[in-house]
C-alpha cells in the first residue's frame, strides 16, 4: 500500500494485515472517516461475522448507531451487514464457554491446584480473546500470571497480555507487559523475539517517547513478514522510524542511532517512495525531504497510533528542517527559502515569523526586501538571567515551605473554626 | 472598682509579676467594662502606658467589650488617640503574656481609623507597634502586620509600607492566627499589583493558595481570579496551582471562574475578537470582582506585547494601518515612552523597527553590557547568600522537628519493628 486506504483500496489495504488488528484499524477509519465509514463498518460486520469476532462486531454497531442517533425515531438503521441472529446465537455461544471455564476454575479454587487454575484462567483468557474481547481476556491472563511460576509460562502469559493489550490500546498493560516479555525472553524464536519488539515499540510510541520509539523500530530484524503483519505492515515500521526519528532526534543522533543502525536498510526498502527521507534532510535536498515527507502524513493518516497527531508531527518536522536551513545564514533572500520548500513567499515569512517568536531561531525579517537577518542573543548573560530567575523560584518555594512546615507544626491549618474575628478582602466570609 | 484601684496603686510599682497581673484583670474584666468611665479614669489619671503597660492593656480593651455604651463617655477621636498614646508608649516586655490582646487592640485601632477615614494617621503607629514586637523583619505579629498593609491600602500609601511588607515571611509570633497570615499575604499582594511588581504579587498570592487548608475560602477565590491576571500581565500565562495546594481546593479552583480561563486562553491563543468579547459580555463580573483595572491593564498589554513581538521579528514590515489602527496607535504610544524605536511610513505603509544596538557606539555598547553584567552578578551573589540564610533556617527547623513528640513516638515505633524484624532473622540464622 503505498497510499492512504480510500474506498476503492481499503479492502486490499486491510487485508495486508491479519488478526485483530485489521479490526482496530477498520474501527478506526469507521469512526474518523466520514466518506469511508460505510464501507469500513461493512467489512467490519462482514468479518466479524465469518471469524466470530463478538466484540468487534459490538463496537462496529455503537459506531453505527452512534452515526445515526439522530435519526434513530424516524427511521431504521441502515444495512451494513448487521445480523441479530449472529448476535443471539454467537453470544450465547460465547457466554456458555465462559460459564463452563468459570465453573470448572471455581471447582479448582476449592482443590487449591494452583498449576491446573493457571491453565484454566489461560483458557478463559483464550476464549474471551477468541471472540474478540480483548479486555476480559488480559483479565484473565493477569490472573494466569499471578498464578505461574515458571519461566517460559510468565514469557508466554506476559507476551500474550501484551499483544491484547495492544490489541485494546490498552497503554499502561502495553508498557508493563511488553516490557516484561522482553526482559524474559531469552531469544529461543526470532519469530517471537521480533513481535515482543515490536509490542515494545508501540508502547512508546503510544507512551510519545518518540526517541525510545525510533530506536527500537530501528534495531527490529523482519524475520518473518506474516507474524509482521498482526500488528503493522513493513511499510508501517519504515514510516515508523522516519517520523520517530525525524520529531525527536539530532541531526548527529540521527546518523549514529539510526542510519548506522544494522537494519534500517533493510527496513527501508520496504518503503521506496521514503526510504531516502533521512537522507534528504542530512543532506539539504530540502524539496525532495518534504515532498517525501508529505507522502508519509498521507499515507499514515488513518494510522491508529499516529493518524490523530501526524499533521501536528509533520509540521515540527518541518519547522526543524526550516531551522536548518535558515541557521548557517548571516542574511539570506526568503525568496530562495521559499523556492527550496515549495511553499509561497507569505507563508515561508510567517512560518519563519513564529520560528522567531517562539525563539526557535535569532534572526529579523525585512519584509520589505524579503531578507532575513540573523542575530546573536548575548548567550553568557542569558544563562546568567536564567540562572537568577532559577534563583529566585528557589528562595521563594524555600521561604514558603518554611512557613508551610510551620504552619502544620504549630497547628495553624485553616479550618472551619478558626476564621474567627478576622477581616478579608470583600468584607464577608464565605465557605464553599 | 475600687478593687481595682486599691490594685493598681499596689502593683504600680512592681512591674514583675505579670502572672498576677493578669489573673486579677481578668477577674475584673466584667467589672472594668461595666463601669467604662471610671475604667477611663484610670487609664487616663492612675497609670502610666510606660511603666503600666500591661495593666493599660487590660484597662483599654475591656472598654471595647461593650463597645456600643462607650461613645457615651469618649468619642471615636478620643479613643484614637487614647489607643495611639498607648501603642507610641508601651512597653513590649510587659505585654508578651497577653500579645492576643495587643493584637485585638491594633484590629480596633485600624477598624476607629477607617471608619473615620483617618487611615493613614494610623500607619506610623503601627509600624513602630511593629518594630517593637516582631523579632525580626521576616515574623508576622498577629494582626499587626495584616491591620498595618490594609492601613496602607485604605490611604494608598502603597510606597510607605514597603519598608514593612517588602521582607519574605518565614516565621509568625504564638497567637498568630491562619487568616492573619492569609489576609496579610492577601494585602501584600494588592500593594505589589498597585506599585506594579506583579512577580512579588504573584509570590503571595501563590502562598495564600498553597497555605496549608482544609476548607475553600473566599480568600482563595479572589487569589486565584487575581493570579490568574496578574500571570498574564507578568508572564503572558495561565499560572500553574502551586504544588502543595490542598486536592479539594485544587479542583474548586480548576473547575471555576470560566471567564477568567477563557480570557487566558483567548488571551494566550491570541485572538483578539474572542478576548475583547469576553471582556465585554463580563463586565459586570469583573467590576464585581474589583479586578476591572487589572482587565484594562491586560487589555493595554495585548496590543503592546504585540508590537513588541513584531519589532523582535522585523526589521520592516509592510500593514495595512488603516485597517489596524489599534496597532497604529498601540506603537505611536510605545514610540513616545522610549519603549519601542520604529518609524512609521504611513504612505509607504511601512513600519521600520530600529534596532537599539545600532543606535549606539560600540563602547557605549560594551559599557551597557558590562553593567548588565555587574548587575546580574550582584544579583546571584544577594541570591547566594540569601540561600545561606535560609539553608540554615531549614537546618534549625530540621533539628526542631527531629525533637518533636510525633517525630521521636514515630521513631521508637520504627526501631522496635526493627528491632524485631533483627530478632527474627537471628533466630533463622541459628
Amino acid at each position: 500500500m503505498e497510499t492512504y486506504p480510500d474506498s476503492l483500496s481499503l479492502k486490499s489495504y486491510i487485508q495486508q494485515y491479519h488478526g485483530n488488528t485489521r479490526y482496530v484499524r477498520l474501527l478506526v477509519i469507521a469512526d474518523k472517516q466520514f466518506k469511508l465509514r460505510e464501507e469500513a463498518l461493512k467489512l467490519c460486520f462482514e468479518m466479524a461475522k465469518t471469524e466470530k469476532k463478538l466484540y468487534f462486531y459490538f463496537e462496529a454497531l455503537k459506531i453505527l448507531k452512534r452515526a445515526f442517533q439522530d435519526k434513530l425515531d424516524q427511521q431504521p438503521l441502515p444495512d451494513f451487514g448487521q445480523d441479530p441472529n449472529f448476535e443471539r446465537t454467537v453470544q450465547q455461544e460465547y457466554r456458555m464457554e465462559v460459564k463452563k471455564k468459570d465453573q470448572e476454575i471455581q471447582q479448582l479454587q476449592k482443590s487449591l491446584l494452583k498449576d491446573s487454575i493457571r491453565i484454566a484462567m489461560n483458557e478463559l483468557g483464550n476464549i474471551h480473546y477468541q471472540y474478540g474481547f480483548t479486555s476480559e481476556a488480559i483479565k484473565a491472563w493477569i490472573k494466569s500470571h499471578d498464578f505461574s511460576t515458571q519461566e517460559d509460562d510468565l514469557f508466554n502469559i506476559s507476551f500474550q497480555i501484551a499483544q491484547a493489550a495492544y490489541e485494546s490500546m490498552n497503554l499502561s498493560y502495553l508498557i508493563k507487559y511488553s516490557g516484561e516479555a522482553e526482559a524474559r525472553d531469552k531469544l529461543k524464536n526470532q519469530k517471537v523475539t521480533m513481535q515482543i519488539k515490536i509490542l515494545d515499540g508501540l508502547s512508546s510510541l503510544l507512551n510519545d517517547n518518540h526517541s525510545q520509539a525510533a530506536a527500537k523500530f530501528s534495531s527490529i530484524q523482519v524475520v518473518d513478514t506474516y507474524a509482521l503483519l498482526k500488528y503493522i505492515s513493513q511499510q508501517d515500521l519504515a514510516y515508523y522510524v522516519i517520523v520517530c526519528s525525524l520529531s525527536s532526534m539530532k541531526r548527529s543522533d540521527l546518523k549514529s542511532q539510526i542510519m548506522n543502525s544494522s537494519n534500517y536498510k533493510n527496513i527501508m526498502e520496504q518503503a521506496p517512495n521514503a526510504s531516502e527521507t533521512i537522507e534528504s534532510l542530512l543532506n539539504g535536498r530540502y524539496m525532495e525531504f518534504l515532498t517525501q515527507l508529505n507522502q508519509i502524513q498521507v499515507a499514515l493518516k488513518f494510522d491508529p497510533f499516529l493518524g490523530h497527531k501526524i499533521g501536528q508531527i509533520i509540521g515540527e518536522i518541518r519547522k526543524k528542517a526550516l531551522i536548518q536551513y535558515v541557521t548557517p545564514y548571516k542574511v539570506i533572500d526568503m525568496r530562495e527559502i521559499a523556492k527550496a520548500f515549495d511553499l509561497s513567499i507569505e507563508q515561508i515569512e510567517a512560518e519563519i515569523a513564529d520560528l522567531i517568536v517562539s525563539k526557535k531561531i535569532q534572526a529579523k525579517i525585512d519584509s520589505h526586501s524579503k531578507l532575513l537577518y540573523s542575530r546573536k542573543d548575548n548567550d553568557t548573560l542569558n544563562s546568567y538571567k536564567e540562572a537568577v530567575a532559577l534563583g529566585r523560584m528557589f528562595i521563594r518555594e524555600t521561604e514558603q515551605a518554611i512557613l508551610r512546615v510551620q504552619a502544620f507544626q504549630m497547628n495553624k491549618v485553616l479550618k472551619g473554626q478558626n476564621l474567627g474575628l478576622t477581616m478579608e478582602p470583600s468584607n464577608d466570609q464565605h465557605m464553599y | 472598682m475600687n478593687e481595682v484601684h486599691a490594685f493598681i496603686q499596689n502593683f504600680a510599682g512592681n512591674l514583675e509579676d505579670f502572672q498576677q497581673i493578669n489573673e486579677f484583670m481578668k477577674s475584673q474584666t466584667h467589672v472594668m467594662a461595666a463601669n467604662q468611665s471610671d475604667t477611663l479614669r484610670l487609664i487616663k489619671n492612675n497609670t502610666d502606658a510606660a511603666k503600666n503597660s500591661l495593666i493599660q492593656l487590660w484597662l483599654i480593651t475591656s472598654l471595647y467589650q461593650n463597645k456600643s455604651a462607650l461613645h457615651q463617655f469618649i468619642d471615636a477621636n478620643d479613643q484614637i488617640d487614647l489607643i495611639n498614646n498607648y501603642f507610641q508608649n508601651f512597653v513590649p516586655l510587659q505585654v508578651t503574656t497577653q500579645n492576643r490582646k495587643l493584637y485585638e487592640l491594633a484590629t480596633i485601632f485600624s477598624e476607629l481609623l477607617i471608619s473615620e477615614k483617618k487611615a493613614i494617621y494610623g500607619i506610623n503607629t503601627l509600624k513602630n507597634v511593629i518594630f517593637k514586637v516582631r523579632q525580626n523583619d521576616e515574623q508576622v505579629c498577629g494582626s499587626l502586620h495584616k491591620e498595618f498593609a490594609r492601613l496602607c491600602i485604605k490611604a494608598k500609601c502603597y510606597q510607605h509600607s514597603l519598608i514593612v511588607i517588602d521582607h519574605p515571611v518565614i516565621q509568625f509570633k504564638k497567637n498568630t492566627s491562619a487568616m492573619d497570615i492569609l489576609n496579610y499575604m492577601y494585602y501584600k499582594a494588592l500593594i505589589y499589583t498597585a506599585l506594579k511588581q506583579f512577580q512579588n504579587a504573584i509570590d503571595c498570592l501563590k502562598l495564600v493558595i498553597s497555605f496549608p487548608c482544609q476548607l475553600t475560602h473566599k480568600i482563595h477565590l479572589e487569589s486565584y481570579k487575581k493570579l490568574i491576571l496578574l500571570n498574564l500581565l507578568e508572564k503572558g500565562q495561565m499560572p500553574d496551582i502551586p504544588k502543595y495546594t490542598n486536592v479539594m481546593l485544587k479542583h474548586n479552583l480548576e473547575t471555576s471562574f470560566a471567564c477568567y480561563r477563557n480570557l487566558g486562553s483567548s488571551y494566550i491563543g491570541k485572538d483578539d475578537k474572542l478576548f475583547n468579547e469576553i471582556i465585554e459580555n463580563n463586565q459586570e463580573e469583573f467590576f464585581k470582582d474589583k479586578n476591572y483595572g487589572l482587565i484594562k491593564k491586560l487589555q493595554k498589554k495585548y496590543q503592546r506585547v504585540r508590537v513588541k513581538e513584531l519589532s523582535n521579528t522585523y526589521l520592516t514590515l509592510r500593514y495595512n494601518l488603516t485597517d489596524n489602527k489599534e496597532i497604529e496607535d498601540t506603537l505611536f504610544e510605545m514610540i513616545n515612552q522610549d519603549e519601542s524605536q520604529a518609524k512609521i511610513d504611513s504612505q509607504k505603509e511601512m513600519i521600520s523597527f530600529i534596532d537599539s544596538t545600532s543606535m549606539t557606539s560600540a563602547s557605549q555598547q560594551d559599557d551597557a553590557k558590562e553593567a548588565e553584567y555587574l548587575t546580574v552578578i550582584e544579583e546571584l551573589e544577594n541570591q547566594n547568600q540569601r540561600i545561606i540564610k535560609l539553608m540554615s533556617n531549614v537546618q534549625g527547623l530540621d533539628k526542631g522537628l527531629q525533637l518533636t513528640k510525633q517525630f521521636l513516638q514515630r521513631n521508637l515505633n520504627d526501631r522496635g519493628g526493627n528491632s524485631a524484624r533483627d530478632d527474627s532473622g537471628g533466630d533463622m540464622m541459628m
